[in-house]
């Protein structure tokens, strides 16, 4: 009934805006302890001692446990392995629940105090004494990997987890750039930044003797794969006994992914006191504690001819991995960041060389983009720089590099030089679009104007691509993943023609209640109300590998159009019986099984009242109308796009304005415009979070120094302006409903293209990398360090 | 505000302001214009934009922009809070 492509309100939208939004800290167990995680101070110390003497006897205190306690417990696996080049397998030290021995970073979980109430748990957790010897920490990952550099694992030499290697031929990469026309040279960092969903994280551990079942309730983007790694690889408790329940979940961009230490802690916490336990993260322990995301140094030479083609591009990045290894720290500054180098151009030779090391800082894993926005940046920034050096107008330098169109049907699919095979794209289209869209002749016509008045104003392109969807199973194992990426869709039509969805992807804001829900509406004609989503409960769920990488709709989606075939293709053999006609002869559209050429036909609701009630019914059909379907995806897919960024800049103060942003994006086919806009709107003010505010400062010692919303600028309302989207849409040729994904797009599109206008702007006093965030302050010593003003 | 300042004072929670089942026109206008995701931080925008709107019934974008600077959302980018309060104002003065 034309849901697809419409802007549909969402479903949810009502409990959250009356107050009735359940997140995993509102649920409150009868029994319920609480539990508080006394936390290293240090980034790097032994652990001489821990006297809980005092803490025992605090009011209400139920249990305290400390790493010996748990000496025999597993730590937390990592689900990615990559390999050194050599081939040996990466190095893998403990993650533990509680640390016995050293601390690895600031928050480090050193003891676990469980009381009846909050005060009282945290009162009893500063009754704890922990006798540290300070050790000397590295912070950066390039000083970590010098010889000498302090031990983060002391089995782990030059704290290098990896060096990992993709592409071209080395040799023939280093000849090129050697005899090249012109190289642009880019150093520079990519910053670590903290995610900030603004629900700290939460875990209730709930363990029932008599059924000797677990129930762990967590604010997760996967339950079902938290349920895999708790009970195969930490707690060793069979799977039939866990229940993961992740209820509404605010915000996580990447950082609820991952299986943490304290979800395995309150069931095993659980366990040893017969009580529900729950620990909720305090702000700060939410800056200490969730997974940071970047984190590179990098080198990045891009070779030209005479011409101004692409002829080669070399990159050496040092990646930082934190103090232990996140569930996918290692997939992202490799398989989810080499593998994007190639971008949009035909750059015939690429080669990029990592090392991963370890510091004395906070796991670095997936953050929304997770490898692809630092492939971006490093890429884009260096089209627009290239493009300063050479004279040559940014768009123009694209349009000379861009792979020429290609739909994945007509024409084969791209293959580049670092792995992928691009599903579909149409990237002069797209950059066209946005020079139309912003009104690139009129813009460049104000710069000078403005330049000419003696004002600061920069315009920035970046053109990129993704890759998403993620991920064909079979590729990803034979990159190093440990679980496999496919999604599950159960489609239940109810006796009376009412459809309830259970899907393991995981909403924690996308909107998956009204997606999805669109499309069983669309695709069985019957109205959106007569369709329930239901997700994040490992119970009600068959299985799920949940929600990351923009994956969602492009493999959770296409697994319930699977269950949607199946149900329509019962339905038509109970059709052609009560119809009295043969199967080939039955067609379903709009809701109703017809006999083609005749008015004779049986609605929806009939056929699904038969399915249950099957008196007069096909000969040795099954009874029902419910089916479950596992889909693993041929492909990533391959969005694309085209941002353009306009900023001013204000000579006295350094103060960066955003003026214009656009973003023109090519997602595929799309099911619901207003979430698709919504979701590039967040996305890009992450994106701009970076560029010009964002940054996790850490100290020489190890100290996370801006770890409070008072001191992480991330970006308000008023830091912001109202972005202009656009699209084009060029299908996914190999997923069902042609779609490709949007979660991510905008913040790997935008923020190269605000770090290019600020260049842009600046370019009266030379070319400039600005280094992000790029603050008021840098911009100001930039301008007056050259004597003018 | 601590509690104690608080004394004397009339209390509105998200919870009270839809009124016999229908929306308030903020409420209304956040749905209709998508300025809600993971609706962890909407109570909060909600309210901010209820007294907003009760000291300035016609804001500008950038005095929207202003008034919304205490509350951080990490999901909309605000771009679509701003348009939702937009709508209310609209649908408070015309009624």
């Amino acid at each position: 009934m034309g849901l697809i492509g419409s802007s549909v309100k969402r479903v949810e939208d009502k409990r959250f805006l009356t107050g009735k939004g359940k997140y995993t800290d509102d649920i409150v167990l009868p029994g319920q302890t609480i539990a508080r995680i006394i936390r290293s101070p240090h980034a790097h110390a032994k652990i001489i001692s821990v006297d809980t003497a005092a803490a025992e006897s605090a009011d209400g205190v139920i249990a305290i446990f400390t790493g010996k306690d748990l000496a025999g417990v597993n730590g937390v696996p990592c689900g990615w392995q990559v390999n050194f080049k050599n081939g040996d397998t990466m190095k893998e030290p403990a993650h533990p629940l509680l640390v016995a021995d050293k601390v690895r970073h600031v928050g480090d979980g050193v003891a676990i105090v469980i009381a009846e109430s909050y005060a009282q748990a945290k009162d009893a957790a500063e009754k704890i004494k922990v006798d540290y010897e300070v050790l000397d920490a590295v912070i950066d990952p390039r000083k970590a990997a010098d010889d000498g550099a302090p031990l983060v694992h002391d089995d782990v030499p030059n704290n290098t987890a990896f060096d990992w290697q993709l592409g071209s031929d080395a040799g023939e990469v280093d000849e090129a750039i050697r005899s090249a026309h012109h190289v642009t040279t880019l150093e520079f960092s990519n910053q670590r930044l903290i995610p900030n969903a603004i629900e700290p994280r939460s875990a209730i551990g709930h363990y029932e003797e008599a059924s000797d079942k677990f129930t762990l309730y967590t604010s997760s983007q996967n339950p079902h794969l938290i349920r895999l790694l708790l009970c195969a690889f930490v707690l060793g408790i069979p799977e039939h006994k866990v229940r993961v329940i992740s209820p509404d979940v605010g915000g996580g961009f990447g950082s609820k992914i991952f299986h943490y230490t304290e979800e395995a802690l309150v069931i095993w916490c659980s366990r040893e006191i017969n009580r529900p336990v729950k620990w909720t993260a305090e702000r700060s322990e939410s800056f200490l504690t969730d997974a940071h995301g970047r984190d590179h140094i990098s080198k990045a030479e891009l070779a030209f001819d005479a011409d101004g083609k692409m002829t080669a591009l070399r990159v050496k990045t040092y990646a930082n991995l934190g103090g232990y290894l996140s569930t996918f720290g290692p997939a992202v500054p490799t398989y989810l960041y080499g593998t994007l180098l190639q971008g949009l151009y035909t750059t015939p030779l690429v080669n990029v060389d990592v090392t991963a090391t370890f510091t004395h800082t906070t796991p670095v894993d997936a953050y929304r983009g997770a490898g692809r926005p630092e492939a971006t940046y490093l890429l884009e920034r260096l089209m627009d720089t290239a493009a300063l050096e050479l004279g040559i107008d940014p768009a123009e330098l694209r349009f000379k590099n861009f792979i020429p169109a290609f739909d994945g049907v007509e024409q084969a699919g791209y293959q580049t030089q670092v792995a992928l095979q691009y599903d579909s794209g149409d990237y002069q289209r797209i950059l066209k679009k946005a020079l139309d869209k912003i009104g690139y002749d009129q813009l460049r016509a104000e710069q000078k104007a403005a330049r000419d008045s003696g004002k600061l104003m920069g315009i920035g392109f970046s053109t990129y691509i993704e890759a998403c969807g993620i991920a064909p199973s079979a590729v990803v194992g034979a990159l190093g993943a440990r679980a496999g990426l496919f999604e599950v869709a159960q489609v239940r039509v109810q006796p009376t023609g009412k459809v309830s969805v259970y899907t393991g992807a995981h909403s924690h804001g996308q909107g998956h209640e009204t997606t999805f829900a669109q499309i069983v509406a669309d695709r069985f004609g019957i109205a959106l109300e007569d369709v329930e989503v239901v997700h994040g409960d490992s119970e009600s769920v068959a299985f799920g590998m949940g929600t990351y990488g923009s994956r969602s709709l492009a493999v959770g989606g296409s697994a319930i159009i699977k269950s949607i075939e199946k149900v329509i293709e019962k339905g038509t053999k109970i059709a052609a019986h009560k119809l009295e006609a043969a199967e080939a002869d039955i067609e379903f559209a709009d809701g109703k099984w017809s006999v083609k050429g005749t008015d004779k036909s049986v609605g929806f609701g009939d056929v699904s009242l038969t399915a249950y009630v099957p008196h007069d019914y096909p000969e040795g059909l099954e009874p029902g109308l419910d089916f479950s379907s596992f889909y693993d995806p041929a492909n990533f897919t391959y969005p694309f796009g085209a941002h353009i960024a306009v900023v001013e800049i204000d000579k006295e103060t350094g103060k960066v304005t955003l003026k214009r942003y656009l973003a023109v994006d090519d997602v595929g086919n799309v099911i619901n415009p207003m979430i698709v806009d919504g979701q590039v709107h967040g996305g890009v003010a992450q994106g701009i979070g970076q560029a010009l505010l964002e940054a996790a400062i850490y100290d020489e010692s190890g100290q996370l120094i801006n770890g409070t919303y008072m001191d992480y600028t991330m970006p308000r309302a008023d830091d912001l302006v109202s972005f202009e989207t656009d699209r084009t849409t060029t299908p996914c040729p190999h997923n069902p409903l042609g779609v490709k994904g949007a979660g991510e797009t905008g913040t790997i599109g935008s923020t190269p293209a605000v770090v290019n206008a600020v260049m842009d702007a600046l370019s009266a006093y030379g070319i400039w990398d600005p280094p992000m965030p790029v603050t008021s302050e840098k911009v100001w010593e930039r301008i007056h360090s050259n004597g003018q003003s | 505000m601590l509690a104690a300042q608080a004394d004397g004072a009339e209390i509105i929670t998200i919870e009270g302001m839809a009124q016999k089942g229908s929306l308030h026109p903020i409420q209304e206008g956040f749905r209709e214009m998508h300025g809600l995701q993971c609706g962890f931080c909407t109570p909060g925008m909600v309210m901010t934009a209820a007294d907003l709107l009760a000291t300035n019934s016609s804001p500008s974008e950038a005095e929207i922009r202003h008034g919304l600077e205490g509350n951080f959302c990490r999901c909309t980018g605000y771009h679509n809070i701003v348009k939702s309060i937009q709508y209310a104002a609209d649908k408070m003065q015309s009624s």
